[in-house]
């Protein structure tokens, strides 16, 4: 009890002070009741006053807020499994098997949820009984612990009528978060942490710790690259070392590239003399092989990484699939003094790093399905948050004609591709017939195609989905209408059901009648399937052949896995019949290739964005932009582009052809710099372009605009590794060696994932900047620096340049433990007053929902509102009682008659009172023969009325007469004067009253009457 | 109201309630099993079903697109025998039988589960366990597994359904025939031995229609049942993408087609996608439609469409795309495969 509230058993009430009504209350109803109650006998007397004093006392306790408790009885424990790599599988499994033998014994009741954790934690399943079964879990990030998290996810599933227990399962090597905090929260909030070591420690171990270069390093420099490897016992083996994929000869005097190295107990240093011969970031990468297997246990742990940023002068990189059209602007760019490598499509950089070697890309005709959807993100990455430079170039491959409408460049450029809406040009029709994939992720993958494709029509192009529904068979999810703004096609896209189609027939005969009625330059079908549904409408080939319908086939995941199975030849001859292509994705590694075919397919009603006609002289417009200054007021003729709209915004452009179509552009994208030129290099559109005098000067003074610029200060960087975080720190000195103060810095850190993250870099020093960023995951961060330093001397320009570093992380920390964090684990329970349960031990010996210690919740329901209604209830039992009087013998006598006649229905009762009634009436006939009765029976009947008519205003007579007419004749009561006995000079002078009088004297009379049935008993008044 | 009014009305009630439903009205369920799940009892996109024979243990089996096979309890839906199907990564069996045979040791058992284990071009038979609890642990025994992927004689492409024929006594099997698609659209003909004995049909939109002959074309066939017809003994193919269903002696000679790959409907006597058959065992049997989502009787006699009930929906006594049907006693039960769950409805009284 407290002073807010009292608990009486399962009773609590919040405002007690209420209460002391009772006894108050109690002593005045008594009192009262002496009055008031006199005039009934003493039983029912006593009966009404101690239902009033229930009223009174309910009223009370309904004013006091009562409420009923109800102590939990059952336990939930939530078990937190860790699944992360630091433990041995043998272990995790024994750990599992442990587990589900210990939760076989549990009470009625009792409750189990589960989280398993890695990196993050995921609910198993929530609080339910152990009997239940449990879904198997898979985790996607198991290089990291995070037993806090795991925790914290423990308590929100919590429930809340149970008392609760956590239960970790781990090795208690956590390399995020801290469960040592957590542990407090849990304490705080009563839960005891019971913990599960999971023993082991690898004896045998070596670990790559790092490979140590300088960050930046000049062209040429010799650097000194050291290996720091740890070994639990002394041990041989080879040490082989990468840079940027290729081998380094470290066995100068034997065949092998690797050399053989002895390490002694504890941390060994390697030294490697390197000489850089080439710019850009150079990747290194340490591995070590043991000559006895068994003398290391983790094998994840074995190599590192690191890289070191060459600068050079600015060098740019051509990418072309025809490598032809790439050499007048090699030409161009070699007489500017402007380095350049021209690559095809398949040898570009795949990596953020390996673009960060050049300082500008160019993109010559190049369609977008050559470049993989990764690294179209990464270049738009380059460009936005590293300051990179790109130019693309056209030809028919390139922009909307290439697929790139829709694609993640085509916002970093500086034209939309879509045309503009006014021109007047053939569209192309698209109907994509969807299907079923039974792959993994089939659904989302055949959505994520399907936009793909979507996205790389323009808004006048038309598009269809179509797809088998159960109830509708074949169906247009999406008639054939323009692209639009493509919401409504997004939306059916992500409607879609698929059905699991019968047949190809009804499917692609819809498709077919939409695209032959369609009024479009270029009509084609793309099909989605696993083959499965069947196919016999040959003619229907013949129709769309005809049509001039072609039908592309992408075969997803056949059951036969083979492109050359039943469903890959049915699959196969409708493309071939119709001059589509046939795409077999067989196995998982090609799933992503699927958005790329789809794009590919989809250009095929693209060709329209081509312009092409007699030799025109594009206009120069904006002729005083800084890319086109030195071009002399006019450029050659051309005689093709691709056809492409103005961007709102800041793109200025420079170039214009047929209806101010524009052709050449340019504008700042994030950090970095973007052109787009929608002609061709010289192939084809723009023949006369390489011969005109002042070519090298159109594409220096475009590259050299778009290309990063270098700056001359001379900044240090240096990375120092935190754990899950990098601090990195620049010294910022001029080219004279001065320290540079308040310079800005604009640092964007691009992780493994390939999400930006910006950094803040205070300066914390003169010349001395400081930032730290999130390095949890393993893989490589590069970081970019753009920095604007105050002008060196007033009045002059700010000093501006970039500047990279990257910072790799090889392995996750997860694979340092060398053996299990008892004294954590021991620490934990300790603080929360949990138990430390051994593994080694049985099962049955160990219970799990112990209820030692627990303080069990207590959960309270408000019930005012139930003893309002119970003390309304009395009150009109009250008013009942005393209002309501009850003849025990009238009732004894109704029972007895009762059992005396058997079971009586209503009805039968009803016929009784009629038959009782008959008969009064022809008794009350009988005395009244004369006529002066009859007419005095008259008079009684009218009175009957008036009475009936004037509530609470009944003469004397008449409510004697009403009594005596309700009540069964006897013989006695044939003695008594009838009503209609009564004379009517009495009436009359009983009708010259008050209404309250005659109650008045109606109600004596009652009294008389009841005195006189009381037989004789005693009434005080 | 008149007494004649009155009895005019309860006269439809009456007749409203347990004659044929037309076509589109809900089926009358009694009891809804399943839903979505991977725990025992409940279901991934279930394509087959069959009931234990009458010596069996009078479970509803389903096997589901995860690729388990699950005893169900009639009554309440509990799933009382439960295991996997050993390898699924090419896909999950279509197709389910439930009868007697000779178990791996030879003895006669009273109910052995026939798998066409489609995906892998074989049809596996397997015993089920004898544990009551549907634990994982009681792994069925393997009786036999045949067939191999192929289209020469006694291969198959993709099985999609098995039906045993049995000695007069019921002690023996006769044949064995099973139907398979994927081009390889036909029905074949195994002996007692399960050696090969013949092959009829050939994948093709429907031709072959003169009673007698045994070159017909199929297009999916898949199910087939033994069926006593017209005093003898027949095969009924279900031709799911012909829309129609044969009638075929047990040697394979055409003795009717009903319903036809041009007029699909949904009219009684016409089928849309018709996709498993179950027999009333009085020369009628109910058909089930995966294109108009719902069950037909049908007198395999003269292929008249006696009642239909279903309609294509997710709510109650609606199907979405349902792959098979089954009659046990008195109960008949639909696979309601797009809605992954189990529907039991009365099954319509048999003729006299």
């Amino acid at each position: 009890m407290t002073l807010a509230s009292i608990s009486l058993g399962p009773l609590q009430f919040d405002q007690p002070v209420w209460l002391a009504l009772v006894p108050v209350c109690a002593a005045l109803v008594v009192w009262i009741g002496r009055q008031s109650l006199s005039g009934m006998g003493t039983t029912s007397r006593r009966v009404a006053l101690g239902i009033r004093l229930v009223v009174i006392l309910l009223i009370a306790a309904a004013l006091a807020r009562p409420s009923w408790r109800r102590e939990a009885e059952s336990v939930n424990i939530t078990i937190i499994l860790d699944k992360s790599e630091s433990v041995p599988k043998d272990l995790q499994r024994s750990a599992e098997a442990w587990l589900r033998e210990a939760t076989r014994r549990y009470r009625a009741g009792d409750l189990v949820s589960r989280i398993a954790v890695a990196r993050d934690a995921l609910v198993q399943n929530l609080p339910a009984s152990p009997a239940d079964e449990t879904d198997a879990i898979q985790l996607a990030g198991t290089d990291g612990t995070n037993l806090a998290e795991a925790g914290r996810l423990g308590m929100a599933t919590k429930p809340a009528d149970a008392a609760n227990r956590l239960l970790f399962v781990s090795d208690f090597n956590e390399t995020i978060g801290d469960v040592r905090s957590f542990a407090e929260t849990a304490a705080a909030a009563n839960i005891p942490i019971d913990v599960v070591i999971l023993p082991y420690s690898h004896e045998n171990e070596v670990i790559v710790d790092r490979v140590v270069v300088p960050s930046t390093a000049r062209m040429g420099q010799n650097i000194n690259l050291r290996v720091l490897i740890t070994s639990l016992k002394p041990t041989t083996g080879r040490l082989t070392l990468l840079i940027n994929g290729e081998p380094v000869d470290l066995d100068a005097d034997g065949p092998e590239m690797s050399r053989r190295i002895a390490l002694d107990e504890g941390l060994n240093a390697l030294w490697v003399p390197i000489s850089l011969p080439r710019a850009g970031p150079q990747t290194f990468r340490a591995v070590f092989e043991p000559d006895d297997p068994a003398a290391d246990s983790i094998k994840e742990n074995n190599e590192s990484l690191a890289v070191t940023f060459v600068q050079s002068e600015g060098r740019v990189l051509v990418i072309a699939p025809d490598l032809s059209e790439a050499e007048p602007i090699d030409r161009a760019l070699t007489e500017s003094r402007i380095a350049c490598e021209i690559v095809a499509p398949a040898q570009a950089p795949q990596s953020l790093i390996e673009l960060q070697a050049y300082d500008g890309v160019i993109m010559v005709n190049t369609p977008s399905d050559l470049i993989p959807i990764r690294l179209q993100e990464e270049l738009k990455s380059y460009v936005h948050d590293l300051g990179g430079g790109l130019m693309m170039v056209g030809g028919p491959d390139s922009f909307g004609a290439g697929g790139w409408l829709g694609s993640p460049l085509a916002d970093a450029l500086p034209i939309r591709l879509d045309p503009p809406q006014k021109r007047q040009m053939p569209r192309g029709a698209l109907v994509l017939v969807m299907h079923s994939c039974e792959m993994p992720e089939g659904n989302y993958w055949a959505k994520q195609t399907g936009l793909a494709a979507i996205n790389n029509l323009s808004r006048l192009d038309l598009i269809g989905v179509v797809e088998y529904n159960f109830s509708r068979d074949a169906t247009w999810v999406h008639p054939l209408s323009e692209v639009g703004n493509r919401a409504a096609v997004t939306r059916a896209m992500n409607s879609l059901t698929y059905g699991d189609a019968p047949s190809f027939d009804t499917m692609l005969r819809l498709a077919y009648n939409g695209l032959s009625a369609a009024d479009a330059g270029a009509r084609h079908m793309i099909v989605m399937s696993d083959g499965d549904p069947s196919f016999t409408d040959f003619n229907l080939l013949n129709l769309c052949r005809a049509a001039k319908i072609s039908i592309s086939t992408v075969m997803v995941f056949p059951h036969e896995r083979s492109a050359t199975g039943p469903s890959g030849q049915t699959m196969k001859m409708i493309a071939d019949r119709t001059g589509g292509k046939f795409y077999p994705i067989v196995d998982q590694g090609q799933f992503a290739q699927l958005p790329s075919i789809f794009v590919k397919e989809a250009q095929i009603v693209k060709r329209s964005l081509i312009w092409e006609g007699p030799p025109f002289t594009p206009t120069l417009v904006n002729a005083v932009a800084e890319p086109v200054r030195g071009l002399g007021g006019s450029v050659p003729p051309i005689q093709g582009y691709v056809v492409a709209a103005d961007r709102e915004g800041l793109s200025v452009v420079t170039l214009r052809g047929k209806e101010n179509d524009p052709i050449l552009a340019h504008w700042q994208h994030g950090l970095g710099k973007v052109v787009a030129f929608t002609s061709d290099a010289g192939q084809r559109w723009a023949r006369s372009w390489p011969s005109w005098g002042r070519y090298r000067a159109f594409w220096d003074g475009h590259v050299r605009w778009m290309m990063r610029p270098g700056g001359n200060a001379d900044m240090r960087i240096v990375t120092e590794d935190l754990g899950d975080k990098t601090r990195v720190i620049v010294e910022a000195l001029d080219a004279g060696g001065e320290r540079m103060n308040f310079v800005r810095f604009f640092p964007r850190v691009v992780g493994p994932d390939g999400t930006a993250e910006a950094v803040e870099l205070r300066q914390v020093g003169p010349g001395r900047y400081e930032g730290v960023f999130d390095s949890a995951r393993a893989g490589a961060y590069v970081a970019n620096f753009k920095y604007i330093a105050p002008p060196e001397t007033p009045g002059g320009q700010p000093r501006e340049g970039n500047l990279q570093v990257a910072v790799t992380r090889p392995f996750a920390d997860e694979y340092r433990t060398l053996r299990d964090n008892a004294p954590l684990g021991r620490l934990i329970a300790e603080r929360t007053g949990g138990r430390v349960l051994d593994l080694s031990k049985s099962p049955d010996q160990v219970n799990l929902w112990l209820r030692d210690g627990l303080k069990m919740p207590v959960a309270v329901r408000p019930i005012w509102l139930l003893v309002s209604l119970l003390a309304i209830a009395m009150f009109l039992v009250d008013v009942a009682v005393r209002r309501v009087r009850i003849d025990p013998q009238l009732i004894a006598a109704a029972v007895r008659r009762a059992m005396g006649q058997g079971q009586s229905r209503g009805s039968e009762q009803t016929g009784t009172l009629l038959e009782v009634r008959k008969r009064a009436q022809a008794g009350m006939s009988a005395k009244a023969a004369s006529a002066e009765q009859r007419e005095a029976l008259r008079m009684a009947a009218r009175a009957d009325q008036q009475t009936a008519a004037a509530k609470f205003e009944a003469s004397a007579s008449e409510l004697a007469g009403a009594k005596e007419n309700l009540a069964v004749p006897t013989f006695e009561d044939s003695a008594r004067p009838s009503p209609f006995q009564r004379t009517q000079a009495q009436s009359a002078a009983e009708a010259g009253e008050g209404g309250l009088a005659r109650l008045r004297k109606a109600k004596e009379r009652a009294r008389e009457d009841m005195k006189d049935e009381g037989g004789g008993e005693k009434r005080e008044r | 109201m008149s007494a004649r009014g009155a009895l005019a009305i309860a006269l439809c009630v009456v007749l409203s309630g347990c004659g044929g439903s037309s076509v589109g009205d809900p089926i009358a369920v009694r009891q809804v099993f399943g839903g979505l799940g991977d725990v025992p009892g409940r279901f991934g996109y279930p394509r087959a079903l069959d009931v234990s024979p009458p010596a069996g243990r009078g479970l509803v089996w389903v096997v589901d697109k995860t690729g388990r096979v699950q005893g169900l309890n009639p009554a309440d839906g509990r799933c009382e025998v439960f295991w996997r199907m050993p390898e699924t990564e090419l896909g999950k069996p279509v197709g389910i039988t439930i009868g007697p045979g000779p178990d791996e040791r030879g003895e006669w058992c009273n109910e052995l589960v026939w798998i066409a284990d489609t995906h892998y071009y074989r049809v596996m038979v397997f015993r089920p366990p004898t544990g009551d609890r549907a634990d994982p642990g009681h792994a069925p025994t393997l009786v036999r597994s045949f067939g191999a992927y192929g289209t020469g004689p006694g291969q198959f492409r993709y099985p999609t359904d098995v039906a045993v024929l049995y000695a007069p006594d019921g002690r023996s099997i006769q044949r064995v025939y099973v139907s398979e698609y994927g081009g390889n659209d036909r029905v074949s003909v195994f002996d007692a031995n399960f050696e090969i004995q013949f092959s009829f049909g050939a994948f093709g939109a429907g031709r072959g229609d003169t009673p007698g002959t045994r070159q017909v074309e199929f297009d999916r066939p898949q199910a087939i049942s033994i069926e006593t017809v017209e005093g003898r003994q027949e095969l009924i193919v279900i031709d799911s993408h012909n829309h129609r269903i044969g009638r075929f002696t047990l040697d394979g000679d055409l003795v009717a087609w009903y319903g036809s790959r041009d007029e699909p409907g949904d009219a009684l006597g016409r089928f849309r996608y018709p996709q498993g058959i179950a027999s009333m065992g009085d020369g009628t049997a109910l058909v089930v439609e995966y294109g108009n989502n719902r069950v037909q009787h049908v007198d395999l006699a003269s292929g008249r469409g006696l009642a239909a009930w279903g309609r294509p929906g997710r709510g109650e006594g609606e199907l979405a795309a349902p792959w098979a049907v089954g009659i046990l006693g008195r109960t008949a039960f639909v696979l309601d495969t797009g809605n992954s769950r189990l529907l039991a409805f009365n099954a319509p009284r048999p003729r006299r």
